[in-house]
């Protein structure tokens, strides 16, 4: 689906990327994890072509426009209502009007904000930002979506309904790049997993099993938590 | 305590771009209107009048020492700014929630700043003086000091009440652009009196009366009843924000 | 583009107290500033007495005797008539020698009627152009901040060009503020200003001019920083300072060499020039547009690199 070779990415003197290779694969959710400054966005902004870079970047059937991208900020317009906010991005696709309104009251449905649907952006919870944030990267139909800290600042309720449903749609087949700080969403969620520190991919691999040999090296339960502390001290199992 | 406040104002450098602007402003605008402030008429015959000419042997008072006088007094209002943002800075950061005697807080506050303004009268009138030759008596000077009383209190009112930064310094600005725009800082007063309307709404502003006594003052006209109208204004006020500012102090002002 | 264009303008319509800030307000100032700034050629004149003589040309100004040495120390040149009953003048008081004003009164036809000045447009027109010029500010504002929160991301990787995008946003923003500048030039003709050499159509077209330079500028101010904070810097740091040199708070006329040569490197200066002569300057113009237009691109791919 997208083949990044050779990456290269640097702020001034910092290296955000270093040489980064990787191929990500059709009908998988992927979490990158890694600290502060690990190089997560700048990975995200190469693959969304926010940023120049170094390297080679293919899309194998897939085209830019059919990446859907949910950034941490909130990308959406405060002054429109939730279902303009849905038209706008899926006039910006150039879909029919009429599939485009039904498509949006359909997302709108599906994430519970159909009460709120008049209602200006500006005015929704937290929460149903987010929903929002979401569902408006999901009105073209994409085969991609892209996820910055979607969850970021919001209750557990709304939390989990988003996890739910994108959960849901991974289920429908949809591929998921998922980048988050909460380690329990990331195993919930994503299939495979991407470690990063200082700009470098230092481990990669199915959650499950990463998780397994973990438990078997340590002859604990271990969960994702545990590996990712193990990864970053450079442990034994790392 | 004081020694905090004065510390705070020499080592903040928009007290210095404060303090300089009257002279900066006075010399752009008043270079902009120097030729307009001549009157010259498009056409001119020879002169033969039959009625008696009484020639006027008084100080006539160029665009530069209108503008100097008119941009001094409004600064001094705009400095209520400086006072607002220090007030409001310490509740912010909640320092003012540990003031045991917050009237003598505010005291100090007042005093240090006053200092600052009488600082500001006092450069402008040198660089005045030396550059445009103004000289300026006794009683523009009082009516000069005047002016940052009822502007520090109203900028500590301010100050008290506001809950953000944005809303203080929009507030003070708008109120104190209005005042500065009806009172000849950036229409002169001569020039405001001659327009239709505005002859009336000058009389807005605090400033139009304190130019126009100073002007009056320079050219060694009578002051009149205006003298009065401006005392009682300076008091008033001064009388009505201090007894807003008790009120806001007794009412709580955490944010 | 037009879906752009509507739901910029609905946006802008749903964004509380907009139509306050940026309709009612501009016009509210842009009206009392026109009133003050209506610097007029037509010399002042006060007279003492119950009824002032008709003149041509003349403002006439009553003040009480007591007033009398102070309107003549504060305006240069000027005279003070004491009239009789009949508005006959009785008696001059005048500030300078050789006053050129006496004969001008002396020779007045007293037939003639009561003079009132229309107010000229031409006095006050700079303070509007100052505005029209910074009026993309608010695109600007708008830009930066879809910059940051991923917006305009999104829009450039869809199908949906930037380019196309930011002229919809821009059309938007421009329609708005030529609301505005129409009520205002609506208000200048029932008042019956004065609009010298021009008309109204010459006036909506270096109105709309002036906002695409507008336009050019702020895109480009858009690409360049990061914080929208510094819009206001760039607004009251450099156009404000420059636009003061061009006659945005006095009439270009009065200005010394020094300032009018300051003018020429501004836009408000060849505008408002424009607007006095009832002439546009072509050449000038088509330079700022061409200038604006480069502006516009090198923004938008600015913004489009987001670095």
């Amino acid at each position: 689906m997208i083949e990044l070779k050779h990456i290269m990415k640097s702020y001034k003197k910092l290296l955000a990327l270093a040489d980064f290779s990787y191929s990500f694969e059709n009908e998988n959710a992927y979490g990158i994890l890694g600290v502060n400054g690990a190089g997560k966005s700048t990975l995200i902004n190469c693959i969304t072509k926010n940023i120049s870079f170094q390297g080679e970047l293919k899309f194998v059937d897939l085209s830019i426009w059919e990446i859907g991208y949910v950034p941490q900020e909130l990308a959406i317009y405060p002054e429109l209502s939730v279902l303009d906010n849905l038209l706008f991005f899926a006039s910006t696709y150039k879909m029919e009007k009429k599939y485009a309104r039904e498509r949006s009251l359909e997302l709108i449905e599906k994430v519970g904000l159909k009460e709120k649907i008049s209602t200006m952006a500006k005015d929704l919870s937290g929460g149903m930002k987010r929903k929002l944030n979401l569902i408006t990267a999901l009105v073209h139909g994409p085969k991609l979506l892209i996820c910055d800290e979607v969850c970021v600042g919001i209750d557990p309720i709304s939390r989990n309904e988003i996890l739910e449903y994108l959960k849901e749609l991974k289920n429908e087949g949809l591929n998921i790049i998922y980048t988050s700080h909460y380690l329990d969403e990331v195993e919930f969620l994503c299939n495979k997993i991407i470690f990063l520190n200082k700009g470098k991919l230092i481990l990669e691999g199915d959650t499950k099993e990463l998780i397994a040999k973990m438990s078997e090296v340590t002859h604990e339960k271990s969960n994702l938590s545990d590996l990712f502390m193990q990864v970053l001290r450079g442990g034994e199992y790392a | 305590m004081l020694k905090k406040e004065i510390k705070g104002i020499v080592k903040n450098p928009i007290y210095y771009i404060v303090m300089m602007l009257p002279f900066i402003i006075t010399f752009i605008m008043s270079e902009g209107t120097k030729n307009y402030l001549l009157q010259r008429p498009e056409f001119t015959h020879k002169l033969n009048a039959t009625r008696e000419i009484v020639l006027y042997s008084g100080q006539i008072l160029d665009a530069k020492i209108q503008f100097a006088v008119s941009e001094l007094n409004f600064m001094l209002l705009m400095a209520s700014i400086l006072i607002g943002l220090s007030v409001f800075e310490e509740r912010r950061l909640h320092i003012w929630d540990r003031i045991v005697d917050k009237r003598k807080f505010v005291l100090v506050k007042f005093f240090a700043h006053y200092g600052f303004s009488v600082v500001m009268i006092v450069f402008n009138l040198v660089l005045f003086a030396i550059i445009f030759g103004m000289q300026t008596p006794l009683k523009s000077i009082l009516i000069l000091l005047s002016m940052p009383i009822v502007s520090m209190l109203f900028g500590i009112l301010i100050g008290l009440i506001v809950q953000n930064r944005a809303m203080l310094s929009n507030t003070i600005l708008m109120i104190v652009m209005f005042m500065g725009f009806f009172g000849g800082a950036l229409s002169l007063t001569s020039v405001l009196s001659n327009t239709k309307f505005m002859n009336v709404l000058m009389y807005i502003s605090p400033l139009t009366i304190a130019n126009k006594l100073i002007y009056k003052d320079l050219i060694n006209v009578n002051m009149g009843r205006e003298l009065f109208i401006w005392i009682v204004f300076i008091l008033g006020f001064a009388g009505l924000f201090t007894c807003f500012i008790e009120r806001r102090m007794k009412n709580g002002t955490v944010i | 583009m037009v879906q752009s264009f509507n739901f910029t303008f609905k946006a802008l319509k749903n964004t509380k107290g907009f139509i306050v800030s940026m309709i009612i307000m501009p016009i509210f100032m842009i009206l009392l500033v026109s009133i003050t700034l209506a610097y007029s050629k037509v010399p002042t004149v006060a007279y003492i007495g119950e009824k002032a003589p008709n003149v041509t040309n003349i403002k006439m100004m009553k003040i009480e005797e007591k007033e009398k040495d102070y309107f003549l120390g504060i305006s240069q040149g000027t005279l003070v008539i004491k009239t009789n009953s009949e508005g006959e003048v009785e008696k001059y008081y005048s500030s300078i020698e050789n006053n050129p004003l006496i004969p001008l009164i002396e020779n007045a036809d007293k037939n003639t009627k009561a003079f009132t000045e229309r107010p000229n447009i031409n006095y006050s027109i700079g303070t509007m152009l100052f505005k029209l010029l910074t009026a993309a500010g608010l695109l600007a504002t708008v830009l930066i901040q879809e910059k940051g929160n991923g917006i305009i991301l999104r829009v450039k990787n869809s199908k949906t060009k930037l380019s196309t995008y930011i002229l919809g946003k821009s059309l938007a923003i421009m329609f708005v503020y030529e609301i505005a500048t129409l009520a205002i030039l609506m208000f200048y003709k029932f008042a019956n200003y004065d609009f010298g050499k021009s008309n109204v159509v010459d006036l909506g077209i270096i109105f709309t001019i002036a906002l695409l330079i507008s336009t050019g500028i702020y895109i480009f101010v858009a690409g360049l920083i990061k914080n929208e904070g510094l819009i206001w810097g760039i607004s009251s740091g450099i156009i404000f300072p420059l636009g003061i040199c061009s006659g945005i708070l006095f009439p270009i006329e009065y200005m010394p060499e020094w300032m009018k040569a300051i003018a020429h490197i501004s836009p408000l200066y060849y505008l408002q020039i424009s607007v006095i002569n009832g002439k546009i300057e072509v050449l000038p113009i088509c330079f700022m547009l061409m200038a604006s237009f480069l502006l516009t691109m090198v923004g938008i791919k600015q913004l489009a690199k987001q670095e």
